[in-house]
């Protein structure tokens, strides 16, 4: 890996957030935490990333209004979007998939290797196949 | 009381006075020729031969009028009674009652009259009956809660209920008869109602809808059925609108949804922490002791956090069934009271939160479920800081009299809307406030509270001003 990937992680959970921070760093991404959805949207407007891992629950700004902007105000096409969520299944994933281009939607409780290894995957397939918007 | 003589028939009667007449006219007659012949008067006896069987005809006419008189009275009446359209008894008349045949008409005629009066009686009796009933009827129909109109063919309303205008939000004075039901009610429902009514069709089965004012379900939900009334041989169909208030049920259910979510939400969250730190742990290596130790703690930490979070449901669902039971002991209050407040402690101090407490020096001995009493007041405290902000005041406040215990908690949060105030204490219940919506929070927490202050005999009262802050009051009896 030439250069590391910027993952953005925005989640409200302060224990949870560290954890994944711990372990992102640990597998060489460079990453940033943000507490809520507006916080998330100020750092997204100043900094480029690869990724974005966001919560659905996030207070003032949700996940889902947060990917909105990110698609339709700042014009992001690039970013790669995980969501992740303590909802279970009536949130409807293809839905939120296609229409906010989310490449994967994890569940709570989710395994940390299984969102590493999501997110190598993602990036392997970024340098492959350059900016994608929608995958399945 | 008949002779022998009125056994006998009319006619034979008519006729035996006539023979009578006639025969003892033909014989008078004929002693009367035979005498003038023999004096050689037989001229003389032209204008006797005229004028004889004129007079016996006059009499026997007039004999024959009074032996008919009655009879052909009875016939006229009974003649007039039968052309007569509404074929009144009170126009047949008694006789004099000169003659058994008069008597007997006008005893039966008394017996007619009679049995028309009591007919009378009875018709005015039962529609006395009826109307009264069709007054009750009507007076049922006018109070149900459920509104119910009835339309013609062309969806034009014949008659409603006050229900059905007040559902419809219509004024009383405002006459709706003979207006278009599905005008009105499209004047009632949002876009997605609109709709459906619209929609409705002509199908002859019953259909049931669902209509709500705005998207908002606590500005009035209607359940809406139709159903077709089809007439005698086939005429065109009425159709009878039923429309329920379903509001209340709406909100309840919604209120009980939003439950499970934040049950749910309240156990992933812990889970997904202890599962996040454990796989760390297990999969990272070389990772400070340090860390190590605060990954435990954290572990440790979720894990107490689920356990309580599972004795709060618990509580909730024997609450939900009515089951909550309590057992009075003698309270260490002292120990109570601060092994809430340092459970509490933490959170608040995460939220930079001034905690205090006012504890009076001399408390009385209080007989109390132990466990109910920590669970309410740490449900209250930590509702207090929940809904203080950043940097706030939360102060737990106990004092006594002679007859009571008051526990108060006092913040400087956001406060209740005097809308809100009276449905705090019902289950489920969350503000629509944001600032209450960006919380976690099941609805549970003060109807516990309530629940157990009211098998002590106690009660929760409250004060709150919104965005100054509020004081609950837990008051349980010393005895």
């Amino acid at each position: 890996m030439s250069t590391a990937k910027r993952v953005l992680v925005a989640e409200d959970n302060v224990v949870l957030g560290d954890v994944i921070r711990f372990n992102l760093l640990r597998a060489g991404f460079a990453t940033t935490l943000a507490r809520t959805g507006s916080e998330a949207l100020e750092i997204l407007t100043e900094q480029m990333f690869d990724i974005l891992v966001t919560d659905y629950e996030l207070p003032g700004i949700d996940g889902e209004e947060l990917c909105h902007r990110v698609r339709n105000e700042l014009k992001i096409e690039s970013l790669r979007i995980v969501m992740c969520s303590a909802r279970g299944h009536e949130l409807d994933r293809d839905e939120l998939k296609t229409r906010l281009g989310i490449e994967a939607i994890l569940f709570k409780p989710f395994s940390i290797r299984e969102l590493i290894i999501l997110l190598e995957d993602s990036t392997k397939t970024a340098n492959d196949c350059g900016p994608q918007l929608i995958s399945n | 009381m008949f002779t022998a003589h009125h056994n006998r028939s009319l006619t034979r009667r008519l006729s035996e006075q006539y023979l009578l007449f006639g025969l003892s006219g033909l014989f008078f007659f004929t002693v009367f020729a035979v005498f003038l012949s023999r004096y050689g008067f037989l001229l003389q006896l032209i204008p006797a031969a005229v004028g004889i069987p004129l007079g016996f005809l006059l009499l026997g006419s007039f004999v024959l009028r009074r032996t008919s008189y009655w009879h052909e009275n009875i016939e006229r009446q009974l003649t007039r009674f039968a052309k007569s359209s509404d074929h009144s008894v009170a126009e047949l008349r008694p006789l004099p009652t000169t003659d058994a045949l008069a008597a007997g008409w006008n005893q039966l005629l008394a017996r007619i009259l009679e049995h028309s009066a009591w007919n009378g009686v009875e018709r005015r009796l039962s529609e006395a009956v009826d109307s009264q009933q069709a007054k009750r009827w009507e007076a049922v129909f006018q109070d149900l809660t459920d509104g119910i109109a009835v339309c013609n063919s062309d969806g034009r309303i014949i008659q409603l209920n006050r229900s059905f205008a007040t559902l419809l939000q219509q004024p009383v004075s405002k006459n709706l008869v003979g207006l278009d039901i599905i005008e009105l009610l499209l004047g009632q429902a949002d876009e997605n109602s609109q709709e459906q009514i619209r929609g409705l069709g002509n199908n002859h089965a019953t259909q049931v809808l669902e209509i709500q004012k705005s998207a908002d379900p606590s500005q009035g939900v209607y359940r809406l059925s139709r159903t077709m009334h089809t007439g005698d041989s086939g005429s065109p169909a009425d159709s009878i609108w039923t429309l329920r208030d379903v509001t209340q049920q709406k909100l309840a259910e919604k209120a009980r949804e939003q439950f499970v979510f934040t049950a749910t939400h309240e156990l992933r969250t812990p889970l997904a922490n202890i599962r996040a730190y454990s796989e760390t742990l297990a999969l990272a290596s070389e990772i400070p002791v340090e860390e190590q130790q605060s990954f435990y703690n954290i572990i440790n930490n979720e894990a107490t956090r689920l356990a309580r979070f599972i004795d709060e449901l618990l509580n909730i669902s024997q609450m939900e069934a009515g089951a909550i039971t309590i057992q009075k002991h003698e309270v260490q209050l002292e120990r109570l009271l601060s092994e809430v407040l340092e459970g509490q402690r933490p959170v608040a101090s995460e939220k930079k939160q001034a905690f205090d407490s006012a504890i009076a020096p001399k408390l009385p001995k209080l007989m109390a479920d132990k466990d109910k009493l920590a669970a309410a007041l740490t449900n209250l405290i930590s509702n207090a800081i929940k809904y203080t902000p950043v940097g706030g005041k939360v102060t737990l406040k106990v004092d006594s009299d002679s007859t009571r215990i008051l526990f108060m908690v006092e913040d400087s949060g956001i406060g209740i809307s005097a809308d809100d105030l009276p449905k705090l204490c019902g289950k489920f219940f969350r503000s629509s406030d944001e600032r209450v919506q960006a919380e976690v929070g099941t609805g549970l927490g003060l109807a516990f509270a309530h629940e157990v202050a009211r098998l002590h005999g106690g009660s929760v009262s409250i004060r709150s001003q919104l965005n100054q802050g509020s004081c609950f009051t837990l008051e349980i009896p010393i005895r």
